[in-house]
Parts: C-alpha cells; sequence; structure tokens
C-alpha cells in the first residue's frame, strides 16, 4: 500500500511542476481581456459558448454566467463566438481593451446538426451523425439532475432501455431485458474513459464524471466482444482543455434522508400473536422446546410464563398482567426509535483546471460523508484525481489519470430487524430498550430462562442485548483504491495514429471487525467452550476479545495497442478505421484471519487450540473445534482480445460501419483453442435530410439507421472437465484438506451468444422545437448456460450445460419538445421503453409446472414465458363450512395440496405475466424563467405483477414470521365473502400455508408512476456578485423519492419494494460556484 | 509511405506476438481453489470429504423405524414434512436429498476409481486410494438396497428390482436398475477387492481398512442370509480387531458417554438425521426400555430421562447428542453377527461364548450371569433380542434387521403408530418397507418404481 501512496504523490507533483513550468511559457505580452455574451433575444448570458483568438488554439468557452476570459496579445485580433443553436459571430478585441466586452449572440432556427456530441465506446469517439448503432447519452446537466455518492444510479430515468430492478433490496441494471439466464452474469459492462471498471464502482466520484454513454446494440457495443452481451455503459470523466485559463470550482450540497416507514411491514398486533401462542401452547406445541435440554432452543416471554403457570412457579394472574403488558407493545416502535434515524450525506468537491497550448490539466478533490439511516453504519470518502494531457513535440499527445479514492466505512448496525436465530425471527412484542432507554436482553440462540442461570455464576454474562450490541460493536472497514493510466499517441502519418494505453487498478479492501468481551458474539463462543473440572474453570476459547480481519486485493493490468486511420476524401466522403490488441488481466486475492484472545487496549493475543474437538458447554452443541476463519483465495482472469473497425461516410450521408472482435479468456478446462471467440458487427445509416427532398422542409434531420451483430457473455465458474474445488477449511475430524466436486465434465461447454438487429430513425423538426428517436430492436440470446433436469443418481443435482435461448424484441423512444421557448421555457422530455424477453427454449422442469410457482425474483425460465414471470396456482376462494383454500388438480376443484403443490398442470395454474415492468420511462419537464429553473422528473413502469406477502401458519408456528392478513382470515362461514385469506389450522398444514401464499390471490398489478425528482435552481446574476471574485454562483435544491402518485393496487404497497422498506424521500441543498 | 509500411509491419507483429504468447498466458487457472484431478493428492482430498463419504448415510429406516415413538403433539409440531411422513409410511414424504447425497458419494468413488491409474503416485499409494473407493461403493450400494429395493431373497433376487448401480461418473451413463442378485453381487465385489487392496491399519477411523471390509461382507451376507460367509467374515473382523468397552469405566452423567472413535470402532460412518430422531422429540419405544435390566449399565449409559417419564437416547457412538447417528461398523456388532450366524449354523456354543463375551462388559461388574442354554432356537432368539438392545440406536441397523426378520415367523413384528385415535400400521413383508425411489429421478430416467 505504502507504493500506492507513493506513486500517487509521485504523479501529483510531477504533473503540478509541469503545470507550473508550462505556464512560464505563455508569453509575456499577452493580456488578458474579458468579455460577456448575450443572447440577443432573451438578453440572458449564453453558457459554454466557445472563444477563439482567431487563427489560434487559443480558446475558451464563457461560464454559467456567460463570461469568459481569454489571454489576447498587444494587437488587435479577432475572436470568433461559436456555440450550439446560435449563429457564429466574432469581435474585434486588443490586448490593450480593459473593459468587459460585450457579445451577443443570434439564436440560430436549426439546431441539431450543429450539435457535435461525441459518443464514447472507449475505444474511439464517434460524431453522434456517423454512428449507426444505438446509443444512449446522458449528459453532465442530466447527471446532475440527482445527488448522492453513486454514479451509476444517476443515469436511472435519464435515458432508454436502461431499468433499475430494485426488488429485495437490490439494484441489477437491466438493459433491453435479459440476455442470460443467470442473474450474475447479467450486469452490463462498466467502462471508464478506455477499460473496463473492475472494481467497486461507488468509489468514482460524480463530480468527476462529464457523461455517461450507453451502448445499446451490436454496432454500439460489439467492439467490447464477449463481455458486451448485457450491454456497456462508458463513463467519460472531465478533462482539462487546451489554452484555458486556471479556474476553480466548488460544489457542496447536504442531504438528508428521512427514516424509513417501518410500519410498511405488516407484522401481526402483539395481541393477536399471543393469543395465537397461548392456543399453541394448549396445543402443546412448545413442549418439544420446553422440554429440550439439549441445545435449548428459544422460546418467547409469553410461553415462558405460561409454561410457569403449568409449572406452578407463578399465578394465573401474575402472568395474565406480565401478558397483558405486552400486547402493547410492538417492536416496530423500538425499531423506529433505535435501530433506525434521519440519514444525512454531506458532500464536498474541489475542482481546478486550466490549460496552456502544450499542456492542460485538471484536479479534482472530493469529500463524502454519510450517516446511514442504520444507526451505527458510516460511510466516509474522499477521492482525489489528477488528468493531464501534455504535447511534448508535434505529433504526441500524452495524457495521464489518476483516481485515488479511499472510504473508510462503519458497519455497527445490527441490522433492520432483529432475530433470535435458530430460524426464527422475532415475537412481536419485543421490546429492546426500557422506559429509561437502558438496553434490555431478548432471546438468541438459547432460551432466555435457560442463560439466565447457566453455569451459576462460573460463565460470562450470556444475555444478547441489541442496544448493547450497536454500542459495543466496532466494525471498520477501509478501502483504497487506485486507477492510474497513461495513454500515449502518435501521429504516425497524416491520416494514421498509433495509440498505446496502459491501465493500472488496485483495490484494497480491509475488513477489521473488533469483537470485544462486550458483544454477544464473543462471549457466546466463550461460554460454549467452556467446561467445569469440578472447581476449576476451562475456557477453551479466551475471555477476551476476538478480531477478525479480511483483506481483499484486487489488481487489474490493462495494456492496449491501437492504431487509427482517418481521412476525409472529396466530395465528403470519408473513411474511420481502428485495430488493435488488448491484453486484460484481473488477480483477486482474498484472506481471512481471525486473532482470539485479543485485547484492543494492549494489543496482546493468545494462540487458542483449533485442533482439538472441545466438548461444549452443557453439550449444547456436541463437540465442536474452535472456528478458525482462516481463508485464502485467489482468483484470476485473463483476457486477450483483437479487435478492428471501419466506418465508411460517402456524401456525409451514407454511412456504413463494421466491426469484429476474437476475445479468449482463461476458461478452466477448454482447450486454448476453444477459447477463442470471434464477434462481429454491421451498420449502415442514411440521413435523409441531406437529399433535399421537397417533402423534408420542414425537418433539419431525419436519418435512419441500422445495425446487426454478435456479442456474449462468459460464465468462468464452469468448467469442460471434472472439477474439484478444496474446501475453504480442513475437514472437521480428521484435519486433512478435502476437496467437493465442483463440476461434472461437460465437453460441449462455450461461450453464450447474443445476437442484436436494431433499427432507428432520428428526426427534427426545423426550428429544433420538437425532436426525437425511435428504436426497435430484438435481440436473440442462445446458447446460454443453465440447468437441465439432472438426475439425482448420477450424484449431480445441478447440472448446468450451454441449453436455453431468450428472445427480447422491444421499442426505445425519446421526445424532446420545447413548448414553450420564451423568457418563461417548458421544454419536456417523454423517454418510453419497452423490452418483452421471453424464454425460446429451455430445458429445466419444463414438465414440472409449479416449480415456476414464487415471487419472481428469480430467473426461471419456461419456454414461452418472461425470464422473471410469476406464476400462481389457481385460487378458487375458501370452502363456506372451513375456509379452507380452494385449488385446481387437473382443471377440477382440489383441497389436495400437497398434490397440487407438486403436480398442478397448466389449467391449475395462472401465469400473470412479467415480474419487471415491460414497459417504463420518464416524462421530465423543465421549467425556467429568468434566473430559476425548476425541474419535476416523473417515472412510470408498466404491465408488470407482483406477489404480496400474506400470512403462512406454519411459519407463524416455527418461525414467529407474522402478518397483518391473519386480522382478515376466515373464521366463521360468511367470511369467505369478505376475504381470501384462508382459517387457520392446527397442526400447521405446510403446503396449505404454500399454497394460499403462492396462488394467484395474493398478486397484484405492479403499474404505478411515481415522482422520482424534483429539482429547482437559481443562478445569481452576475450584477449581485459585483466585483467579487466569483464568477458564477448557482444554489440548488433537490428532492429525491417524492413518493408514488398512482400505483394499480388497493393495498398501498409500492411494487419495487415488496419484500423491503421503500427508500424514503430525501431533500438536498446545495451550491455552485467558480471563481 | 515509408512510415505506412512501418506501421503495418508493426500491427501484424504485435498480432502475432499476441497469439504465440497467449496460449500459456490462458493456461492459468482462475480460481486456485480449483483442480483437475491430477494427482493422487487431489483423489485422496475427495476421499477426505467426510461430509459426504462418511456422514450421509440414509436415516429415513430410522425414522420409520420401531425404535422411537413420537407424542401426538410433537408430530403435530413437526414442521419437516420427510420427517413427519416417514414416521407414519406415508409415500408422500421426499428422499430427493437422502438419494442425492448419497449417490455423490457413488459419484466420488467413480471419479476416483476411474482416474486412479493415471495419477501418479506408488503402487501402494494407489492401491489405498483404489480400495478405499472400492469399499465406499460397495458399503453404500448396501446401504441403498437396505432402504430402495426389497429384502433379499434368494429364491426372487434374480428377477427382484434392485437399485441403480453406477459404475461410471460420466453423467450421461443412462440410469437403469439391476435386479437384487446383481445388486448384491456388485456390492460384495467391490468390498472384497477392496479388501485385497485395503490395510490392516488406518490412521482415522473414518477410513475403511480390511476389518472395515470384512464387517461390511459380514453385514451384505446376513442380509442375504448367507450365514456361512457372514460368519466367516464377522470372523476375520473380529480376528483384527475384537476389542470391547467396559462400560463400567464410562459416566451414566455425561451427556453423551461415549467417546468418539472409541476402541469399538472399526469404521467410523454416520446417518444424515433427522427432526423426529431429536432428543427432545423422538421418545424411546417403552418395551425396548423395560427389556434392560438395572444392573445393564446401557440403561443409564445409553438412555436419559425426560420430565414426563418418557425416555429418549443418548448412547451415539458419534459421541453427539445430534439426530445423526452412528451407522458406521463396531466390535459389538460383529460379535453379535457372529454368534448370530453361530445359532443360525447350529453352533449354539460357539454362538453363547461370544454373546457371554460381549454382554459381561455391558453390565454392572460382578452382576452379569452368563447365559446357558443348549436349544439352538432359544440361543437364536436370545441373540435377536440382545441384538436389538445393544444396536437400538445404531443407523440403519434396526431398518435393515426388521426388513430381514420380517420373513421368518418368529421373529416377525408388525409395528403400530398411534396419533390420537388415527392408527398406523407397518406389517410384515408391507412392500412399504421399501421406500420409493425419489419422483424426481424417475420423472428425469424412466426407471420402474418400487411397488405398492
Amino acid at each position: 500500500m505504502k507504493y500506492v501512496h507513493l506513486y500517487f504523490y509521485l504523479t501529483f507533483f510531477l504533473i503540478l511542476s509541469l503545470t507550473t513550468t508550462t505556464k512560464g511559457q505563455e508569453p509575456n505580452t499577452a493580456r488578458k481581456v474579458t468579455g460577456i455574451i448575450i443572447n440577443s433575444e432573451t438578453e440572458l448570458p449564453v453558457i459554454g459558448a466557445s472563444v477563439f483568438l482567431e487563427r489560434t488554439d487559443n480558446g475558451t468557452k464563457s461560464d454559467s454566467t456567460g463570461f469568459f476570459k481569454i489571454y489576447v496579445p498587444e494587437n488587435t485580433h479577432r475572436i470568433n463566438i461559436t456555440c450550439i443553436g446560435y449563429n457564429p459571430s466574432n469581435a474585434t478585441v486588443s490586448g490593450d481593451n480593459t473593459a468587459v466586452l460585450k457579445v451577443r449572440l443570434q439564436p440560430k432556427i436549426s439546431g441539431l446538426k450543429e450539435i457535435v456530441v461525441n459518443v464514447n465506446t472507449g475505444y474511439q469517439k464517434i460524431p453522434r451523425e456517423r454512428a449507426t448503432g444505438s446509443f444512449g447519452f446522458v449528459n453532465n446537466e442530466d447527471l446532475n439532475v440527482k445527488t448522492g455518492s453513486d454514479v451509476i444510479s444517476r443515469i436511472e430515468d435519464m435515458t432508454t432501455s436502461v431499468l433499475f430492478d430494485k426488488r429485495g433490496g437490490t439494484n441489477n441494471i437491466q438493459i433491453r431485458g435479459l440476455s442470460t439466464l443467470d442473474n450474475s452474469r447479467s450486469k452490463p459492462l462498466i467502462v471508464v474513459d478506455k477499460f473496463p471498471f473492475q472494481g467497486e464502482i461507488s468509489d468514482l466520484n460524480p463530480n468527476d464524471v462529464e457523461s455517461i454513454t450507453v451502448l445499446k446494440d451490436a454496432a454500439a457495443s460489439s467492439i467490447w466482444g464477449v463481455a458486451a452481451g448485457n450491454a456497456v455503459i462508458v463513463i467519460t470523466t472531465k478533462k482539462g482543455k487546451f489554452n484555458q485559463p486556471f479556474k476553480l470550482s466548488f460544489n457542496s450540497n447536504f442531504t438528508t434522508v428521512n427514516k424509513p416507514d417501518v410500519f410498511y411491514k405488516k407484522q401481526m398486533k402483539a395481541s393477536d400473536f399471543i393469543d395465537v401462542e397461548t392456543w399453541l401452547f394448549k396445543q402443546g406445541y412448545y413442549d418439544t422446546d420446553l422440554q429440550n435440554t439439549n441445545d435449548r432452543p428459544p422460546v418467547s416471554p409469553v410461553v415462558e410464563l405460561l409454561n410457569k403457570v403449568r409449572d406452578n412457579l407463578i399465578s394465573q394472574s401474575d402472568a395474565e398482567t406480565a401478558i397483558n403488558k405486552f400486547k402493547n407493545a410492538d417492536v416496530r416502535n423500538d425499531y423506529e426509535r433505535y435501530l433506525y434515524r434521519k440519514g444525512n450525506l454531506q458532500q464536498y468537491s474541489l475542482e481546478l483546471t486550466g490549460g496552456a497550448q502544450r499542456l492542460n490539466y485538471l484536479i479534482s478533490l472530493g469529500y463524502d460523508k454519510s450517516n446511514d439511516l442504520l444507526v451505527g453504519n458510516q460511510y466516509e470518502r474522499i477521492t482525489a484525481r489528477t488528468s493531464a494531457s501534455f504535447k511534448p513535440m508535434k505529433n504526441l499527445d500524452i495524457e495521464a489519470n489518476i483516481i485515488y479514492t479511499q472510504d473508510n466505512a462503519k458497519n455497527n448496525s445490527i441490522g433492520s430487524d432483529l432475530n433470535v436465530g435458530g430460524g426464527k425471527s422475532i415475537y412481536p412484542y419485543a421490546q429492546i430498550a426500557g422506559p429509561d432507554g437502558s438496553a434490555l436482553a431478548i432471546p438468541k440462540y438459547y432460551r432466555k430462562s435457560y442463560v439466565d442461570t447457566a453455569g451459576g455464576g462460573r460463565l460470562v454474562d450470556w444475555n444478547y442485548r441489541p442496544l448493547d450490541e450497536m454500542k459495543f460493536a466496532d466494525n471498520k472497514s477501509t478501502t483504497r483504491h487506485l486507477v492510474f493510466s497513461l495513454s500515449g499517441t502518435y501521429h504516425i502519418v497524416k491520416n494514421v495514429s498509433a495509440e498505446i494505453s496502459y491501465q493500472h487498478e488496485n483495490q484494497d479492501l480491509n475488513v477489521n471487525n473488533n469483537l470485544g468481551l462486550n458483544t454477544f458474539y464473543t462471549r457466546d463462543l466463550i461460554n460454549l467452550y467452556t467446561s467445569f473440572d469440578n472447581d476449576l474453570t476451562v475456557h477453551n476459547v479466551p475471555v477476551q476479545g476476538i478480531l477478525d480481519r479480511n483483506t481483499n486485493n484486487l489488481v487489474n493490468n490493462s495494456i492496449r495497442l491501437q492504431f487509427g486511420y482517418n481521412n476525409n476524401f472529396k466530395k465528403s466522403s470519408s473513411l474511420t478505421a481502428l485495430a488493435g490488441g488488448e491484453i486484460r488481466q484481473t488477480e483477486v486475492n482474498i484472506n481471512s484471519s481471525r486473532i482470539y484472545g485479543y485485547n484492543d487496549r494492549i494489543l496482546s493475543f493468545s494462540d487458542v487450540d483449533y485442533s482439538t474437538l472441545f466438548p461444549t458447554y452443557d453439550n449444547l452443541k456436541g463437540n465442536l473445534k474452535i472456528p478458525s476463519a482462516t481463508g485464502i483465495s485467489s482468483l484470476l482472469n485473463r483476457f486477450i482480445s483483437l479487435f478492428g473497425n471501419a466506418a465508411y461516410t460517402y456524401k456525409n450521408r451514407y454511412t456504413l460501419s463494421a466491426s469484429a472482435r476474437k476475445d479468449a479468456s482463461n476458461l478452466f478446462g477448454v482447450n486454448s483453442n476453444q477459447k477463442w471467440v470471434p464477434l462481429w458487427s454491421v451498420g449502415a445509416s442514411w440521413i435523409i435530410n441531406e437529399e433535399k427532398f421537397g417533402f423534408l422542409k420542414s425537418l433539419s434531420l431525419l436519418r435512419l439507421r441500422s445495425s446487426y451483430g454478435t456479442s456474449g457473455n462468459v460464465d468462468n465458474t464452469i468448467s469442460a472437465l471434472t472439477t474439484l474445488s478444496y474446501g475453504l477449511f480442513p475437514s472437521t475430524i480428521t484435519n486433512l484438506p478435502y476437496t467437493v466436486v465442483q463440476n461434472p465434465p461437460n465437453p460441449s461447454l462455450r461461450w453464450e451468444k447474443v445476437k442484436t438487429f436494431n433499427i432507428g430513425l432520428d428526426a427534427a423538426s426545423r426550428n429544433n422545437r420538437v425532436s426525437g428517436t425511435i428504436e426497435l430492436f430484438n435481440k436473440a440470446a442462445s446458447d446460454l448456460i443453465d440447468f437441465v433436469p439432472a438426475d439425482f443418481t448420477t450424484g449431480v443435482r445441478d447440472l448446468r450445460i450451454n441449453s436455453s435461448s431468450i428472445n427480447t424484441k422491444g421499442l426505445d423512444l425519446t421526445v424532446n419538445a420545447k413548448i414553450i421557448d420564451s423568457k418563461f421555457k417548458w421544454g419536456t422530455t417523454f423517454l418510453f421503453s419497452y423490452a418483452r424477453s421471453k424464454v425460446t427454449k429451455a430445458l429445466y422442469n419444463q414438465n414440472n409446472l409449479t416449480s415456476y410457482v414464487g415471487f419472481g425474483t428469480n430467473i426461471l425460465p419456461l419456454e414461452g414465458y418472461a425470464p422473471y414471470s410469476i406464476v400462481s396456482y389457481r385460487f378458487g376462494g375458501l370452502d363456506a363450512q372451513t375456509g379452507d383454500p380452494i385449488g385446481f388438480l387437473g382443471g377440477k376443484e382440489s383441497k389436495d395440496y400437497a398434490e397440487i403443490t407438486q403436480k398442478a398442470t397448466k389449467e391449475d395454474l395462472v401465469f400473470h405475466g412479467s415480474a419487471i415492468p415491460l414497459y417504463f420511462g420518464a416524462f421530465r419537464n423543465d421549467f425556467s424563467y429568468a434566473n430559476f429553473t425548476l425541474l419535476v422528473n416523473i417515472s412510470y413502469k408498466f404491465d408488470y405483477w407482483f406477489r404480496h406477502q400474506t400470512i403462512n401458519y406454519s411459519s407463524l408456528y416455527s418461525s414467529w414470521d407474522s402478518h397483518d392478513d391473519y386480522t382478515k382470515r376466515w373464521q366463521k362461514p360468511g367470511d369467505e365473502t369478505k376475504t381470501t385469506v384462508p382459517s387457520m389450522t392446527y397442526p400447521g398444514d405446510y403446503n396449505r400455508d404454500k399454497f394460499y401464499a403462492n396462488s394467484s390471490a395474493t398478486v397484484l398489478k405492479g403499474n404505478n408512476i411515481r415522482i422520482k425528482d424534483i429539482r429547482i435552481q437559481y443562478q445569481f446574476q452576475h450584477a449581485v456578485i459585483g466585483n467579487s471574485p466569483i464568477k458564477s454562483l448557482v444554489v440548488y435544491s433537490n428532492v429525491s423519492n417524492v413518493g408514488i402518485i398512482w400505483r394499480a393496487n388497493d393495498l398501498r404497497l409500492d411494487p419495487d419494494y415488496f419484500s423491503t422498506l421503500p427508500t424514503p424521500v430525501s431533500f438536498t441543498i446545495g451550491l455552485r460556484a467558480s471563481f | 509511405m515509408k512510415r505506412y509500411k512501418l506501421s503495418l509491419f508493426f500491427l501484424l507483429y504485435s498480432i502475432l506476438a499476441l497469439n504465440i504468447s497467449c496460449k500459456k498466458y490462458l493456461e492459468e487457472k482462475p480460481d486456485k481453489k480449483l483442480v483437475v484431478p491430477s494427482t493422487i493428492d487431489d483423489l485422496r482430498s475427495l476421499l477426505n470429504n467426510d461430509d459426504v463419504m462418511n456422514w450421509a448415510d440414509p436415516s429415513s429406516g430410522d425414522m420409520a423405524c420401531d425404535n422411537l415413538f413420537l407424542l401426538t403433539t410433537t408430530w403435530n409440531a413437526l414442521y419437516d414434512l420427510t420427517a413427519k411422513y416417514d414416521y407414519i409410511w406415508d409415500d408422500r414424504t421426499n428422499h430427493e436429498n437422502e438419494w442425492a447425497d448419497i449417490y455423490l458419494r457413488v459419484f466420488n468413488a467413480n471419479v476416483i476409481l476411474e482416474n486412479a491409474d493415471n495419477v501418479g503416485g506408488t503402487a501402494s499409494e494407489v492401491n489405498d486410494v483404489k480400495g478405499r473407493a472400492l469399499f465406499y461403493r460397495g458399503y453404500t450400494f448396501y446401504q441403498i438396497a437396505q432402504h430402495y429395493c426389497v429384502p433379499y431373497n434368494e429364491a426372487t433376487a434374480e428377477s427382484d428390482l434392485g437399485i441403480p448401480l453406477k459404475l461410471k461418473s460420466d453423467i450421461n451413463d443412462k440410469t437403469m436398475r439391476a435386479t437384487v442378485k446383481e445388486s448384491y453381487f456388485q456390492m460384495i465385489s467391490d468390498l472384497k477387492q477392496a479388501s485385497l487392496l485395503l490395510p490392516v491399519k488406518v490412521t482415522f477411523p473414518t477410513q475403511p481398512g480390511k476389518a472395515a471390509c470384512y464387517g461390511a461382507l459380514a453385514r451384505c451376507y446376513l442380509a442375504m442370509a448367507d450365514y456361512q460367509n457372514a460368519f466367516l467374515y464377522a470372523d476375520s473382523c473380529l480376528q483384527i480387531n475384537s476389542k470391547l468397552l467396559d462400560l463400567n469405566d464410562l459416566n451414566p452423567d455425561d451427556a453423551a458417554p461415549y467417546a468418539l472413535f472409541n476402541k469399538e470402532v472399526i469404521l467410523h460412518y454416520k446417518t444424515r438425521g433427522g427432526l423426529s430422531l431429536t432428543q427432545s422429540r423422538g421418545k424411546v419405544d417403552s418395551a425396548l426400555y423395560a427389556s434392560y435390566s438395572d444392573n445393564d449399565l446401557r440403561k443409564t449409559l445409553n438412555y436419559k430421562s425426560n420430565a414426563d417419564g418418557s425416555h429418549s437416547f443418548k448412547g451415539n457412538y458419534d459421541a453427539t447428542t445430534g439426530s445423526s447417528m452412528f451407522s458406521g461398523i463396531a466390535t459389538d456388532e460383529i460379535f453379535l453377527i457372529r454368534a448370530e450366524c453361530s445359532a443360525r449354523l447350529n453352533r449354539p456354543a460357539e454362538a453363547l461364548t461370544d454373546l457371554n463375551t460381549l454382554l459381561k462388559t455391558r453390565w454392572k461388574t460382578g452382576t452379569y450371569v452368563n447365559y446357558q442354554l443348549h436349544d439352538n432356537a432359544t440361543v437364536l432368539r436370545v441373540i435377536l433380542k440382545e441384538r436389538r438392545m445393544e444396536l437400538a440406536f445404531r443407523g440403519t441397523i434396526r431398518w435393515a434387521d426388521l426388513r430381514r426378520l420380517n420373513k421368518d415367523s418368529f421373529s416377525q413384528q408388525k409395528i403400530e403408530r398411534n396419533l390420537t385415535g388415527q392408527v398406523y400400521s407397518l406389517a410384515p413383508g408391507d412392500p412399504k418397507y421399501t421406500f420409493l425411489i425419489p419422483q424426481n429421478v424417475i420423472n428425469v430416467t424412466g426407471i420402474q418404481q418400487n411397488k405398492r
């Protein structure tokens, strides 16, 4: 790590010293000229206009207040001013000028053609009008709509095709549906500037990002080859520019996040739960646990009281008084009060840029600090970034970038809810704090009455107090992450350039969990390994703390050599081509260790005997070895790729493009010639409005483009040969290293293939008031690795082979319109995406349809249906006499739940549809008046289903999983007309409960519309700032996750969060200034 | 133009260089913990996986046999359907996991047997690895046969459906059922071959040696009612190890009085366990408990009293108190096999010597009075009764015994379960003494299901 620091600082100073030396090269005779650029119609400042000294590359841009500064030699010169959407203008200046120059720019009617938006593929920047592929572009302004520490989440609702699947608390990104059947492989490739980012992308400071490009189709992404099957997200970082004056900008904001609604979780009322417990107690349900003198499983306080009454230890009335007190408790109150708090985030970033003729630089510093919603969790991030370009000689460009991030996190929360262990969650009347806020104990792993007296004072305290756990927890993690890249481009001859790029990434994660003597984990372990030898107390685990340390080091090296060709011929034709090769290696080393007898104060520790089987205290867990927690693993991924592409444009209208790539990886157990996979794409575009067809007069742009090509996906976890995997620990009894069969032989293993067809039309009206893009695509993924029915007799349960196919069809539509365009402006952007994935071939369990019934959270490929589908048992109402749910078997009503849940056929099931939205998008409105802007972003998701949770009596009895649907249960004949919740039965019928919980009665439509973001911004007039050094000042405020404004379900559930708590609303205020 | 040529050359050169050097570059493993079995150590490490190789004997027989009974309240409260249904011999039970785990052991054995000759290693190392793999396969076939095919009957063995005999690791090898005769022939042949390859002494009792092979062969022949061979192999086994614990040395207050790897253990195996077998749920059959006299140390060492007057088993040779039962081979069992075979072969005096040798160590010092019997039929009955008492909770043994002893009227037994009013019973010879093969296996392979 020392070295990382060292070379970071070294390079930093190198760049700094370069900056200062080159500054000296500026001509002494030059004078500073300041000016302001104003829209001639609105009289408002024009931001981002280019200002160039004629016949030089000395230029600048107007800042956010319309001001610019330029160094001009003494003589009189002309400056050219250009800006997108305005007619070019010029002015005469002289180095002697001292007054502020005022330039008025005339807004232009036709617009789009002038917009040179370069899309960055990571290999090259392509002017958008020449691109044949499908690119989603999120510019800096759009990225700033959201606040927060994370970059990737800022593209949500900002471009089409990108869906954030948040079910189950995850944040999986799906671009244009699914093209693989394994959740872990469905993530898009994330590229920063030129190379895939291997470390945590959350280490990147969003303030360092200039723009994000999403490569959606084959023509766009096939250059990334086998890793591009799930599309590619290319993040372009901010860079310095040549001939720019020194500029300092500052951005800071504060966010507060509301506490989540803990009552969103529909748990049973304590009184109901106690009623059920009392009733079960009478049935003898708890007798097994109460009489268990082996592992002493936990029982709830009410059951403990009832047992005491039965054993005549307390009176009936005393017990009732105690139980009545419990009836008013609700553990969620404690959650809200003690487990959660209001979250907050502070973000500061500072950026310095400047550029001379031969050198430009950008240095940025960022500091983020957040207090998580969960009490005890904290996060702190420091980022430092430098970027410098240097032209040491005429034909050579050198660029160096360094990103250094350090994260410090504290993870001292005990989680979002409690559980007592042993498969049990928590009884709803649990209390973790006394009236005075003191920590109260709840059972954990064992019965509380047992641990209270166990050992007769010779053991350490064995009680579990959640509040103390939070207080004494000391879990820290630190990440140091360095990305260093260097590239040199040499222009060999006029049209040919060679570029060599290298990137080194080193991410070091250190986790230090200091499990002191106060923590339950440590005390429990000490007690378990205590034995009494008459008067002697033997502690096999020392009565001190435990220190767990994990390190995870990722080192990635990539090197790329690339040749470029670029020639503009006569007749407005051009040819661009590139070819090259790339080698990439990622090595991950993970080590974990544990120190017993650790004392944080004096750093003492003790050795323990890991190899002996010790009898556990009171034989609670039989004989056990002391857990060692030592682990070592080493992972290595290597890729070699050759790639090339070419695009020819004829008459500035017709473009033809093609690309090819060959990838190889160190896929385990495959002959190397089989490791190579060739991938390619072709594309074409036609700018129709260049044809000067009469009927196109009203359009400034009309372009048709289409592409077709292949990309892939790779799974390095499976192999063509029988592979054995060494166990993490030696065998318990013999202490010998052992292996498990990791995978049975599979000689026909190959890479997954994705073929994509895309056709798109871009159009803009003559005055550019309305513009838009529509695209249609078809994605056929084949050879997908998936489970096939395994014959357990072969010894293999999970057999995965290249067996399945998915087809995704879809449409993306973007419409931009300036509805009102005067002093008051109203612009709107409408994003609409449709992606329907369908499994076209799958072998797994096609005959056993009941295996597809569930919550739709896992991919279950059933031919003809969406990979994430909601399938239910057909619900036929409740039996009027018994309140039993009625299902179907063979098309006939049935109550044989065991048979239904195993053998239901197509007619006995309901196939609702997709569990992820087929239609989604956003509707954004920007209003501005004078210096005020207001933005409202509304997102919508349609055509999908979700299953809500309900009461499951068997797990209510065994695991205390309660649900308030209990109150809606059938209790007497007649109730069946009012409710679908079945009656409570004892003994619990697991299959009956499973049937109802997975029946069509618990499925709801997911459709919803929500306000995602509201942003208000005010830009101070130059007059207000006056002569202070501040050149521009913007204050802004932001509200995120405002809330659902419409939803299809009546239960007021948020379909994105059917099993977790919804993300609460957050408020941000901030300011941006530049000097 | 020169520069063009230069750059073209450079490009071609780098592509070529890349292609040549990458072959080796791509040979590196993606995960260091992964290996393709290529050394004798790799194969040995597969054998060392005691979770698979030693700890997963079937428990369904234990849950279905007459060692334990469940209170209705306990049965009602069971949330595991396999335990619940096995208790009342209901075919809705699910043995998929049991089947997969036990055949995984066969798969591992086959991987070893297929690779053992190609991984180097000295002849003795190869023999050891092969011998162990053969033992595991043979022993496992025996266990599968006791649960998933009909009891051995010499008259019909050639036509009765046996178990799928997996002899290849190839997952495309079609699964078919052998006959009962072929099944037993295969396990015996595996075990005999193993006995030739394996040493007498082993490092850990989890590893089979010659004694374990002989013990397992004795079990197989006993199941086939081939008492001559069963006697011979039991005898060979005891030639190597005939040590018996003196129960007077053990402490009845211990939660698990028998030490792990005690001197009676020839081979350490245990069952996968099940919810109905835990001490807090399963209550010892009252008649069984009553059969121990007060001076019999097993009464206090093997059983503990519950508050409600019932008893739970705690005499596990695995030295644990969970539901996984020791199911390996121990000398006491082999003494009983030899005794039974002697009696079956009409040698009552020999039989009684073995029985008395064993029982003397089970009673309080000085209290045991030797059995003095002459009628061979009575001797056999006494041995079977003592076998019932000594091996009551040895994993899988009682179920196998019920199956074989039900053939003779004098040793037949009907099992009954009473769950408040509802009485379930399993008569001798009931087809339910053979469990159904898991439905998913039938679905995928199309092999014939057991009779009902």
